[in-house]
């Protein structure tokens, strides 16, 4: 039956039943009319008795004495009977009562879509809707099969950068070996960067050309308690057993601020930390004065470490790096004698990429030096390693432009980006 | 690091065999320079700034052939003839250029060869252990056409004239750092002194104006026998180190070298001193850091590879080795000849806790809630310029940290928000389809005086729609699933920025303090930045969401 505002009002099958023979409270009591009834009694004379006695009770339209039914004096009113009987010959009701039927499960309202629907039996049908679910409709349809080899069209979905990805792969492999993750300030002190790592104060690292120096914040504070065995060591070795570098050694120079050029600051700091044994890693940004080109930017990421007991040597070394690729899942990896003022066994560490058939360098590494351990209140040797971050990543994207990276964002390249390992 | 190209030819004669392809691409590397290109004549290595001895051929050529030999090899011994040249150091050089080293070198058969190896050596001496010549400058004269004694001293700027190399007059040493083109790009090193520094014979005629440029008198030409070497700088030390260098590479082509009376001071010096010199060196700590068993016998076979002699208590360190200053120094030249890739790697039991950086875990935690909400997240550079900073965004400019250097103009400051980033981003990406909905979270840069370097790092999140439509409640229920996640109340309080649209704007206040900003990018900052897509977009500081 048709419905205002697109509904379609219908009786159950319990419904149908009491607009054609009467409500049960109905029956109940008109059969009262003639008298009270024992329960035995009227039980016989009314169809659907337990339903009768719970709504004639309910609406106080009889009582219970000494176990005989009685009419009360409420008139017994017959709205919900002629409501269903005006649904059944296809006539509007109130909202009101209507409600109450829907409540006692003898109309159903249903849209308009859903009678609709019901009109789909025995069709081949394109969409499976919620309409059909309802009415249980799908039963008795078919469904028209798609093309289901088409690709899917793409969407532009949340997603991660593929180095945050990457970066959490590199975190979770040095928390595995057990290594303390740190931090340190991207304005550093030439101290830290520089002159606690036993760089002389005339390196041509320390250059303007490779060194992006601070105008603002132009200096820092220096750590009290390492100044004085730094310059020791720098000027004659101090308790080392090294001869220095023999310079005069200047304060105002390490207290000049600049953007730091390697996390080996940090591990520096983290020397001064930590107590031994330890191991310690830092992921983060460094900084070079370099004109922008597909090879450079000014700004990228090393991944630096250190690994602290008195009992580590040069062999174990190279097998915190094996291990490390090993479980980036680069297995060829090979060392050549490389140099940095702060390692002796300075190496260079390559990795074979087997889609380029090539080795390719990624990192350097070594032992600290005594000079650089001794002032910062260190005994036992120290491995350390700074490793390129973007190099694997841009091989195995088949990139070769880090301007991809950090400066232009190329919004397709990253939503596109696979972010799988 | 320096590059040396050497024609294959030549260094083949050094070493004394031929080299195969695999000694020139797998061995060679294996000592520690890595080989940049070779072709069929000619070979290009990388050589550290460690060893600038190995920026000659002579020197490059002895240590490979040291290398890789099989033998038994005896070590060099360097001999100086005691000659009796005389260079006199007036005490005028002291205030421009103090130091002062000679050499003379007999015998000498000048070849193409030799020219071309003297003239790189010099080169990377120069760049390298000379810094850019601030602290050694290398002169290289034809003895014969001079007079000794010789006189280094330091004259004012036009009292002397000379024919400098390369030029067809004679000219004063101001007009040489005018007008020569080495004067143009070393005048720099003295040109803050009164006077400047020569070396003239005994007729008074210059040999060389260091660390700028010689005379053509004492050009070095095919028939030159006798050679004198001049060495000045800033640092004794760095000097000696740069002559013998020069010095035992003439001597491995065969020549004589004889010494030079420096006279300073009224005190004589023998110049150069080829002898070995001595450091105390335990067996047991080699073998302790490098993980190996050596006796000391098989550690003096090793060292003698690399021209190291060990007598079983000290090592014997050859005179143009510059870089050895420690026992680790020696450890890593046993390391060199046992061979890198002999060591077997291991990895020790150390045991450890891990402790990952709580920030850094929160961190993630905020991307992957802003990319839960549909999000692309994009990384960019912490360096950046006023003019992105501020100017674009049609804000006030404020103090940011600083660089005094940069050669790329537009990376010259630390960024102190990351939302002018996020707008670089989507002015760059305006051919991609919208909508555009994206986020950084990372590190910014503030200062902060009570800091130890006066800056510290900051971690702050942005977001930005753009898109046709892009409005302040679309972003404003980005914020509220975001902090909803984060599990941070706020409150928005509307204010005035001028990035933002006035009246779209609100302050985003959390604990009682302003952490952030939300609105609609104002047309002008969006028109500043060439972009005609409206954006929507917040900006909260989170370091300051913990607290």
């Amino acid at each position: 039956m048709a419905e205002k505002q697109g509904r379609h009002v219908e009786l159950t099958d319990e419904g149908r039943r009491y607009a054609e023979h009467g409500l049960p409270e109905k029956v109940l009591t008109d059969a009262l009319k003639s008298g009270p009834l024992s329960f035995d009694e009227a039980r016989k004379r009314v169809h659907a008795f337990d339903i009768a006695l719970q709504w004639a009770k309910k609406k106080v339209w009889i009582e219970i004495k000494q176990d005989k039914l009685f009419l009360t004096n409420k008139p017994v009113e017959t709205t919900e009977q002629d409501a269903l009987k005006a649904i059944a010959s296809g006539k509007h009701v109130d909202d009101a009562i209507l409600e109450k039927l829907v409540w006692r499960k003898l109309v159903r309202i249903e849209s308009e879509a859903l009678a609709e629907t019901k009109k789909l039996a025995g069709q081949v049908v394109a969409d499976l809707t919620i309409d059909m679910l309802k009415s249980g409709v799908w039963k008795d349809v078919r469904f028209r099969p798609y093309n289901v080899q088409a690709a899917g069209a793409r969407l532009n979905a949340g997603k991660l950068h593929v180095l945050t990805v990457f970066e959490q792969k590199v975190r979770r492999i040095y928390l595995d070996l057990g290594f303390i993750e740190t931090e340190g300030p991207f304005v550093e002190s030439g101290f830290w960067n520089f002159d606690a790592l036993y760089q002389p104060q005339d390196h041509p690292a320390r250059d303007l050309a490779d060194t992006f120096y601070m105008r603002t914040p132009a200096a820092a504070k220096l750590p009290e308690a390492y100044v004085d065995a730094v310059r020791i060591v720098h000027e004659n070795g101090g308790r080392t057993g090294s001869l220095g570098w023999r310079y005069k050694w200047a304060e105002a120079i390490a207290r000049k601020n600049i953007m730091r050029t390697h996390n080996t600051a940090v591990s520096a700091r983290s020397l001064t930390r930590f107590k031994p044994p330890f191991k310690s890693f830092c992921i983060g940004r460094v900084f070079r004065n370099e004109t922008i080109d597909y090879k450079h930017l000014p700004e990228f990421v090393q991944v630096d470490g250190i690994v602290v007991d008195e009992n580590v040597c040069f062999k174990d070394l190279l097998g915190y790096l094996k291990e490390f690729y090993r479980r980036m899942g680069l297995t060829k990896i090979r060392f050549t004698p490389s140099y940095f003022p702060y390692t002796e066994m300075s190496t260079q560490i390559e990795v074979y990429f087997e889609d380029r058939k090539e080795w390719l360098e990624l990192g350097g590494s070594g032992i600290f030096r005594p000079e650089v351990t001794q002032p910062l209140g260190i005994k036992e040797p120290v491995l350390a390693w700074g490793l390129g971050f973007e190099r694997p990543i841009m091989l195995r994207l088949g990139m070769n432009d880090i301007r991809n990276f950090y400066y232009r964002n190329d919004l397709k390249m990253l939503r596109e980006a696979k972010v799988l390992q | 690091m320096a590059v040396v190209q050497f024609e294959k030819r030549a260094l083949e004669a050094m070493v004394g065999r031929r080299l195969t392809e695999a000694d020139y691409k797998e061995r060679i590397p294996m000592f520690g320079c890595p080989l940049e290109k070779s072709d069929a004549t000619s070979v290009h290595y990388e050589v550290s700034p460690n060893r600038p001895d190995m920026f000659s051929i002579e020197g490059f050529g002895r240590a490979i052939r040291r290398f890789t030999a099989t033998g038994k090899q005896k070590l060099s011994n360097y001999k100086t003839a005691a000659g009796i040249i005389t260079l006199k150091v007036d005490a005028s050089v002291q205030q421009v250029r103090p130091c002062v080293t000679c050499a003379v070198v007999r015998n000498v058969k000048i070849t193409d060869d030799l020219i071309a190896s003297l003239m790189q050596a010099q080169e990377k001496l120069h760049d390298t252990l000379g810094r850019k010549r601030k602290k050694v400058a290398i002169g290289i004269h034809d003895l014969s056409k001079v007079q000794p004694p010789f006189t280094y001293k330091a004259v004012a700027p036009d009292a002397i004239k000379f024919l400098p190399l390369d030029m067809r007059r004679e000219m004063t040493l101001r007009e040489i750092l005018k007008q020569h083109p080495k004067g143009k790009a070393y005048a720099h090193v003295i040109e803050s002194a009164k006077k400047w520094p020569v070396i003239v014979d005994k007729k008074e005629r210059v040999l060389s104006f260091p660390p700028i440029i010689n005379g053509e008198l004492t050009r070095v030409t095919n028939r030159t026998k006798d050679i004198f070497i001049d060495v000045t700088g800033t640092d004794e030390r760095a000097i000696n180190q740069a002559l013998n260098i020069l010095a035992t590479s003439f001597a491995d082509r065969g020549c004589k070298v004889e010494t030079v009376q420096v006279v300073a001071g009224g005190k004589r010096r023998s110049t150069p001193d080829l002898s070995a010199w001595k450091m105390k060196t335990d067996v047991s700590y080699v073998n302790k850091i490098l993980g190996l068993k050596l006796d000391k016998k098989q550690m003096a076979a090793l060292l003698e590879k690399m021209d190291v002699g060990f007598d079983g208590t000290n090592a014997i360190i050859p005179p143009y080795r510059t870089d050895v200053m420690h026992p680790m120094d020696i450890a890593e030249d046993v390391a060199i000849a046992y061979g890198y890739d002999k060591f077997e790697p291991t990895v020790p039991e150390v045991p450890t806790i891990a402790q990952p950086l709580e920030k850094h875990e929160r961190l993630y935690a905020v991307k992957q809630i802003m990319a839960g909400i549909g999000f692309q997240e994009v990384v960019c550079l912490t360096l950046s310029n006023v003019g992105d900073e501020f100017d674009r965004m049609d804000a006030p400019r404020q103090p940011v940290a600083e660089t005094r250097n940069a050669v790329t103009p537009e990376c010259n400051i630390c960024r102190r928000d990351v939302l002018p980033s996020i707008m670089d981003v989507l002015a760059n990406n305006q051919h991609y389809e919208y909508p555009q909905k994206i986020f950084e979270a990372g590190d910014v840069v503030v200062l902060d005086p009570a800091s130890e370097t006066g800056a510290r790092n900051v971690k702050k999140l942005a977001a930005a729609i753009a898109d046709t439509r892009a409005s302040y409640a679309d972003v404003a229920s980005v914020l509220a699933s975001f902090m909803e996640s984060a599990g941070v109340k706020y409150e928005l309080r509307a204010a005035k920025h001028p990035s933002f649209i006035e009246g779209r704007m609100a302050e985003i206040i959390a604990g009682g303090k302003a952490i952030g900003v939300i609105g609609e990018i104002n047309p002008k900052a969006l028109s500043n930045w060439k972009m005609d897509m409206p954006v929507a977009a917040f900006e909260v500081d989170l370091d300051a969401l913990k607290a």
